[in-house]
């Protein structure tokens, strides 16, 4: 075995050979530039000794102003004048907030698809929707979400969320004069993105110095719906904009999305049991969340393989397991999906990077997991569900590999996954493929997991694939 | 004709205006290294180019960041890593059996690459992100561990088993190779 001595050696030698794998780009520094010159900036000064003895003075001198304004405000009976209730903007002056609009997705295709609800209807990420199959795609955001801007940035915490054609719902945390987390707003349409309406403000009430991770929306209905608010300093990461997720707030709402109220709450002190990996200081905290009835949801816990189940709506979690029998564990187990309250997809991974992955199934709401038949032999890359019964999968072939430069396997199960029978071994798809969905037995949609550059359809099964270049109007 | 850097303040810190004129040299300097931090942590050749050009607009974003070059290129950094296991984290919220890029076995690449360094190379991209991060600031950029350890966000000790365990898995993995070649 070679010695540690040499090995540190020959990976120092190795940088030559990575520098010609990964050369300089022409017109990157130039692309970065063009990307920070639509940037905004925190406003206020940087930050210097001069300023910072200016900054004292000046805070010195407001705090001296108040107590006057306060002591004259008191003798003049100001104070009994109504509470002025606070103002919410997106104007970030009066704090000095380090979250900016953003940005949707990474990667350079301008489409992430969400959700198609017809072979012409569908909805991509961003309030994005299309009317021809994907060939054109029209923000349809209401204005109030980013108080009319034709900026395609976007809010903090911003999240999305469509149940079908018609019905789809936007988030995104606001800041106010006073906290730059103040609050959380949703916006709600019912006519497919003609008209908006927008919740009352949702307080999030954040100690000092900490803020919203990743939000999550969903509905199961056009009036029932869940809103997930994960937060947590940013100091600990040292990132302004990535907060180590402590805890977080579950809301809901009956009427639509224009009133929420919470749920439940996940506190820092409820992951305390969690262990991450030795030698990470990765802090086990609430992940992403995914429900299947009002009542019943999961969360992956940040920093482990754990998955919690609620039965209540929140109120109490208790650990889910699943069968795992044949993998290397630890297992890593995706959040499920549910196509009804009672029919759900998950997969099992094991930690030896093999294709031996499980796809687990339930047909009771998550009570009981069984292993179903896997399509095909190598990694399962997507699986869709048009209903419980009718599924397709996206598999890479035998011998497959990352430079092979062909196509997947694509396997259809009209048996709820008891059985798969190989439709087309060469689906053209890019890698790595990020979406993939039937609206009916004939048609389908694909893209990559950076963005849609370009969408496959099919309108066979999936036999054939027709590739188009989406662009926005 | 090269942009001159601000004069240094005895602060240590330079007071930046909205002028860029004290960011693009930062970008001219370290966008190619943020690119191959970035791709080495993604494997992903345009996802790194996307969390780049992101990591420079959010520290051109904040106000906090520092302007001197090490401490600058460390927060850039920090804010790489995050964005990279984000992406991470999108892919497996998004993507409904979504497979993380790095626990891919790439046989026919393997096989073509015989030649020990490149090899390694791939034996090296078959780490968690964690360990790959770690060898890669402590043997691709040169740093020593208290730098890896500032650019991780860890406690010095932590790096070094990170490192350590990185370094044990590699010998194995060679090793083994070296077995299946005298096999065959």
């Amino acid at each position: 075995m070679i010695a540690y001595r040499e090995l540190e050696a020959r990976l120092r030698e190795c940088v030559d050979l990575y520098d010609r794998e990964v050369p300089p780009i022409r017109d990157f520094e130039r692309r970065i530039m063009a990307r920070v010159a639509i940037t905004p900036r925190e406003e206020g000064p940087r930050r210097s000794l001069r300023h910072d003895v200016l900054l004292s003075a000046l805070v010195a001198a407001a705090i001296l102003g108040l107590a006057i304004a306060i002591t004259a405000g008191v003798r003049l009976g100001l104070m009994r004048q109504p509470n002025v209730p606070v103002k919410h903007s997106q104007q970030f002056s009066a704090v000095p907030c380090i979250s900016n609009f953003t940005q949707l997705g990474f990667g350079n295709g301008p489409i992430w698809p969400a959700k198609m609800v017809s072979p012409t209807i569908g909805w991509a990420k961003g309030g994005l929707r299309t009317t021809d199959g994907g060939v054109h795609w029209r923000d349809v955001s209401g204005p109030a979400l980013r108080e009319g801007s034709a900026s395609r940035l976007y809010p903090p915490g911003y999240a999305d969320f469509y149940l079908d054609g018609q019905h789809a719902w936007q988030a995104a945390v606001y800041g106010s004069t006073t906290s730059c987390n103040d609050h959380l707003s949703t916006f709600a349409t019912s006519d497919g993105g003609n008209t908006w309406k927008q919740s009352g403000p949702v307080p999030l009430n954040l100690p000092s110095g900490h803020q919203t991770g990743t939000v999550q929306i969903g509905f199961m209905s056009p009036l029932a719906g869940w809103l997930w608010v994960p937060t947590g300093s940013a100091s600990a990461t040292g990132d302004p904009f990535f907060p180590s997720v402590t805890g977080a707030n579950l809301y809901a709402t009956s009427d639509g999305g224009m009133t929420w109220r919470q749920l439940s709450s996940l506190s820092s002190s409820y992951f305390k049991g969690f262990a991450a990996p030795p030698g990470s200081n990765c802090k086990p905290g609430p992940g992403a969340i995914a429900f299947s009835s009002p009542s019943v949801g999961w969360v992956s816990v940040n920093c482990t393989d754990t998955i919690l189940i609620t039965r209540d709506a929140g109120a109490s979690w208790k650990v889910q397991t699943f069968p795992t029998s044949g993998l290397a564990c630890p297992c890593h187990v995706q959040l499920p999906n549910f196509l009804d309250v009672s029919h759900g997809i998950t997969v099992a991974s094991g930690s030896d990077n093999k294709a031996t992955d499980l796809l687990l199934m339930t047909t009771d709401g998550g009570t009981t997991w069984r292993e179903s038949a896997h399509p095909g032999t190598g990694y399962l890359l997507q699986i869709d569900a048009v209903d419980a019964n009718r599924l397709f999968a996206l598999v890479t072939p035998p011998g497959w590999t990352k430079v092979s430069n062909t196509g997947f396997e694509l396997y259809r199960s009209v048996d709820g996954g008891g059985s798969w029978t190989l439709v087309n071994g060469d689906v053209p798809a890019s890698w790595p493929p990020g979406y993939l969905q039937f609206v009916d037995s004939n048609h389908g949609f694909e893209s990559n997991i950076n963005g849609a550059a370009d969408l496959l359809t099919t309108d066979n099964g999936g036999r054939s694939w027709k590739s188009i270049t989406p662009a926005i109007k | 004709m090269p942009t001159r850097l601000p004069a240094w303040p005895e602060s240590g810190v330079w007071v930046k205006d909205d002028d860029r004129a004290w960011f693009e040299p930062l970008v001219r300097n370290l966008s190619h290294p943020a690119l191959k931090y970035a791709q080495m942590l993604v494997l992903n050749t345009d996802v790194a180019q996307e969390i780049v050009q992101e990591a420079f607009a959010r520290v051109w974003a904040s106000a906090k960041t520092p302007s001197r070059e090490d401490e600058f290129r460390r927060w850039l950094y920090r804010i790489i890593a995050n964005l990279a296991n984000d992406y991470h984290r999108r892919q497996a919220i998004s993507g409904r059996a979504s497979l993380p890029h790095a626990s891919l076995v790439d046989p026919v690449e393997e096989v073509e690459q015989r030649d020990q360094r490149k090899l390694l190379l791939a034996a090296m991209k078959r780490l968690t992100p964690k360990a790959r991060q770690a060898v890669y600031l402590r043997y691709f950029e040169d740093r020593s561990f208290a730098e890896t350890a500032g650019v991780m966000g860890l406690p010095q000790v932590t790096v070094r088993v990170i490192v350590h365990r990185a370094l044990a898995t590699l010998r194995q993995r060679l090793a083994s190779r070296r077995v299946d070649e005298v096999a065959v």
